[in-house]
């Protein structure tokens, strides 16, 4: 991709994670807490596959990937413990 | 000549990634509903950032494979947390709250208590 590309897309998706992360503020309940955390972390999947592509280096989507799968885990372990006041 | 095109490609995709991560964003801040603003979060995750990460990898077959694998990881995850998220929120705020679930008062207990003995045999 273009350089110029690459930087519109970086700062497009910093002010998502900005939104998100106010939107996880100013969340009303638990749930929609783990909602907010859920999209913060999409974002920044999407912003560690931006980089990888714009700096050439595959590494960036290992760490995308762990990222991806501790918040799979957390989101579960939140969401049922919220509603059920255990987690197994 | 198919080499000249790839980098506009990826520009297209990174686009049309980012302009589906903001839809999600903006369905999330408009529905007042949890059910509906999951259904905006969780399609939107698999199909805005398929776009990005093939973009990633138009040049580098490396990078291609390691996104696709995060791809397919997300795809198998991504509905399984929004499940989770709106069965919590249900079993929490509207299972005893509705009102058509709680009229026939007998038959809601013995539905409650057989899903609890189903949910956790312990």
């Amino acid at each position: 991709m273009h350089v110029m590309v690459f930087y519109i897309a970086t700062l497009w998706l910093a002010l998502l994670i900005a939104v998100g992360v106010a939107l996880t503020l100013r969340a009303r309940t638990i749930l929609l807490r783990v909602l907010g955390l859920e999209i913060v972390t999409t974002m920044l999947v999407g912003l560690l596959a931006l980089f990888a592509g714009g700096r050439d280096s595959p590494h960036y989507l290992d760490a995308a990937l762990v990222l991806a799968l501790l918040a799979f885990v957390g989101t579960l372990a939140a969401a049922r413990f919220d509603a059920e006041g255990r987690i197994f | 000549m198919l080499e000249a095109v790839v980098p506009w490609v990826a520009d297209a995709l990174v686009l049309l990634g980012l302009l589906i991560l903001t839809l999600a964003v903006w369905g999330v801040l408009r529905m007042d509903n949890v059910y509906a603003s999951l259904h905006a979060a969780s399609k939107t995750t698999a199909l805005g950032l398929g776009p990005l990460l093939i973009a990633a990898g138009l040049e580098n077959g490396t990078i291609l494979l390691r996104g696709l694998l995060v791809l397919g990881f997300l795809l198998l995850t991504a509905p399984v947390a929004a499940a989770a998220i709106a069965r919590a929120y249900w079993r929490k705020y509207d299972q005893t709250t509705r009102p058509s679930n709680r009229q026939p008062e007998a038959s809601v207990d013995a539905s409650a208590t057989a899903d609890q003995h189903v949910a956790s045999p312990d």
